[in-house]
């Protein structure tokens, strides 16, 4: 996918560092960022994803390392000579400038001719798909209008980047979603390099090419949206992405990279490299598990006995939540047809081939 | 099915302590001195009016009245306007130090004051001695008993007066607009032109209106810093009454100076309704 775009090291922040106050928010933070990509910045909040948009875009200064955009440090310039484009959490559009004075603002500010900047300000309206509110007052537009304005005023001037902090928070979940969608096609039919900040992991996943999930000022993964998810680096990112049921393991023997580990009485294998003996965290996605009557697990596939605790409709599938043998919880994603078929408080076996198996260092109990 | 609007509104209710009030100790005796100055009860007539305009030495004083005030206000605005950017974007302790600087001389009655600057501004006072001292002029500056001491000690008084709705409008003006036109490529001086005097205008306004009407109206400044050398109309309604014993020339003075204030309220009301239907 990253080798689609031309430029891999478009975006550079070389060991970035940030204290406010004698508190480091960043630590040495290296990330690059290829031209036309769509990156999220993905963390819980205090992670340091808006302070790093907030040091690209120039409202705040590094305090160590550098950041290059296009091949030119950016990070000695102020804002308004980075050619970036950012559109904020509340949009902050201009309240004494009708959508067109504020598309135009960034055009105008950098000296196009009238005709001119008219011309770009018709385009993006089109592109925004609101041709007919040009005249009104920000005050005057829904939180979906006031988003589109935002994104065509940080566009109409052409930016090298568009850096967007958290730009859907405001919106009800149906637009946001629909937003989401439109904005990613917009922006890959512009071809524009974009570095987003969310906190919403199912944002991050549905909107980017790559993901940098960030956790107290440092990138602990940084990767496609499917390797993240199928291939957590860390235990935070296995947490924060996606859900997963967590069994605590000893590993009983490893042989070429193959590990055998005993999970609270069941043999289990998975892929991994560990010392004999160390406590490991074996972690399962709900839709990776499937449930048999015991004895009858598909041959090659690690079981476990589960017995059932209750079921939640969601929907298109049922999940069914079990309790392993030293007390965890296991989730697992079933039809609502087997869910119905299945007894409360009878145990059965939970399954799931070995490579599917995510193993991390556990604690030692 | 009853909604909201239609309960009947006993917002009223609210504003009659404050009504009742103004109307017996503002509304009443104003509307007597204006009947005053119209030579009522006894017989309706215009004349007081006719002959305060028709004296030279009347457009004299309004002129003294109205130049002070817009000078005052001048001053105030360029003083107050930085000043209350000062204010609104320092943090912590300053904040309280500035804060306190403004509200604490409000408390300081304007006669305290009005004799320290005579301190100040007399021939052997402190500002001209270091006038001389530093060479700028050989002899005192005339300072008290002038328009310009009168300005000086008007602004001192009145810039609170500037600072604070301009100052109010700031800290409700967001942060990230001034942002967001940094980084569409606008320097500094853009923003302010473009973003951030645009949307102050209403505190500007709002802040003219109240020194231009309290500078309109002043008499204890001009009393004590000028006297009867510079007369202004709260002076001439004084002498009126006290000296000269004359209640219609007094009344009559006192509506035209309600007329000025007036116009001065009307105009910041329907400039501040304009720039408000613009956002």
């Amino acid at each position: 996918m990253v080798s689609a775009f031309d430029d891999p090291s478009y975006l550079v922040a070389a060991s970035v560092s940030k204290s406010f106050q004698g508190t480091r928010v960043l630590e040495n933070l290296d990330l690059e960022i290829a031209r036309g990509e769509f990156v999220s910045l993905l963390g819980p909040s205090g992670c340091g994803k808006t302070t790093l948009l907030r040091m690209i875009a120039g409202l705040l200064a590094v305090d160590g390392g550098t950041i290059t955009l296009g091949g030119k440090v950016i990070s000695g310039l102020p804002p308004h000579r980075r050619n970036v484009g950012v559109v904020f959490q509340n949009y902050a559009l201009f309240p004494h400038l009708t959508v067109r004075e504020n598309i135009a603002f960034g055009l105008k500010a950098r000296g196009g001719s009238t005709s001119e900047v008219e011309a770009t300000v018709d385009r993006f309206l089109e592109l925004i798909k609101l041709p007919d509110i040009a005249e009104r007052y920000p005050s005057a537009l829904s939180g979906g209008q006031q988003q589109r304005v935002a994104v065509a005023r940080a566009l109409a001037p052409r930016p090298d980047i568009l850096l967007l902090d958290e730009p859907f928070s405001a919106l009800d979940r149906k637009l946001r979603e629909a937003m989401q969608i439109e904005l990613k096609s917009l922006l890959r039919d512009l071809g524009i390099t974009s570095v987003f900040v969310t906190h919403d992991q199912e944002e991050a996943l549905v909107m980017s090419d790559r993901i940098a999930v960030m956790n107290a000022g440092v990138i602990e993964q940084f990767g496609a949206p499917r390797d993240i998810y199928r291939f957590p680096g860390s235990r935070f990112v296995l947490d924060f992405i996606g859900s997963s049921s967590q069994l605590a393991g000893t590993v009983l023997a490893e042989t070429g990279g193959e590990l055998t580990i005993s999970v609270g009485g069941s043999e289990v294998r998975a892929a991994g490299h560990f010392v004999r003996g160390s406590p490991v965290t074996v972690a399962l996605r709900p839709e990776d598990m499937s449930i048999h009557l015991p004895g009858s697990a598909p041959e090659g596939h690690n079981t476990v006995p589960v017995v059932l605790r209750d079921r939640i409709y969601v929907g298109a599938r049922t999940q069914a939540h079990f309790t392993a043998s030293q007390g965890e919880s296991l989730a697992i994603d079933l039809s609502p047809d087997h869910a119905g078929r299945l007894d409360q408080g009878a145990t059965y076996a939970a399954a799931w081939s070995p490579e599917k198996t995510l193993i991390f260092p556990g604690d030692r109990q | 099915m009853k909604t909201p609007g239609e309960q009947k509104d006993r917002t009223w209710i609210l504003a009659a302590p404050g009504v009742g009030y103004l109307t017996v100790l503002y509304a009443l005796p104003l509307g007597l001195l204006l009947l005053a100055s119209f030579r009522l009860p006894e017989a309706f007539s215009i004349s007081a009016y006719v002959d305060f305009f028709g004296d030279p030495f009347n457009w004299y004083i309004i002129w003294n009245t109205l130049r002070s005030a817009l000078l005052t206000t001048a001053f105030c605005l360029l003083i107050g306007y930085p000043a209350a950017f000062a204010l609104a974007w320092s943090k912590g302790w300053l904040q309280a130090l500035f804060l306190v600087s403004l509200i604490l001389p409000l408390s300081v009655g304007i006669v305290v004051k009005a004799f320290a600057w005579t301190i100040v501004l007399r021939s052997d006072g402190v500002l001209n001695q270091a006038l001389m001292a530093l060479g700028f002029t050989d002899e005192p500056v005339r300072l008290i008993f002038t328009e310009t001491g009168l300005i000086f000690g008007a602004v001192n008084v009145f810039v609170p007066f500037m600072i604070m709705p301009v100052y109010s409008v700031i800290r409700l003006l967001d942060p990230r607009l001034a942002e967001a036109a940094r980084t569409l490529g606008a320097g500094p001086l853009y923003v302010f032109w473009k973003i951030i005097l645009p949307l102050t205008v209403p505190g500007i306004i709002a802040g003219i209106a109240f020194v231009f009407s309290l500078a309109l109206a002043m008499y204890v400044i001009p009393t004590l810093l000028v006297g009867e050398r510079f007369m202004t109309l709260s002076q001439q309604i004084a002498r009126s009454y006290l000296y000269l014993r004359n209640e219609t020339l007094g009344s009559t003075v006192a509506v035209v100076l309600l007329v000025f204030s007036l116009i001065v309220i009307v105009a910041s009301q329907w400039l501040a309704g304009k720039v408000r239907a613009n956002t």
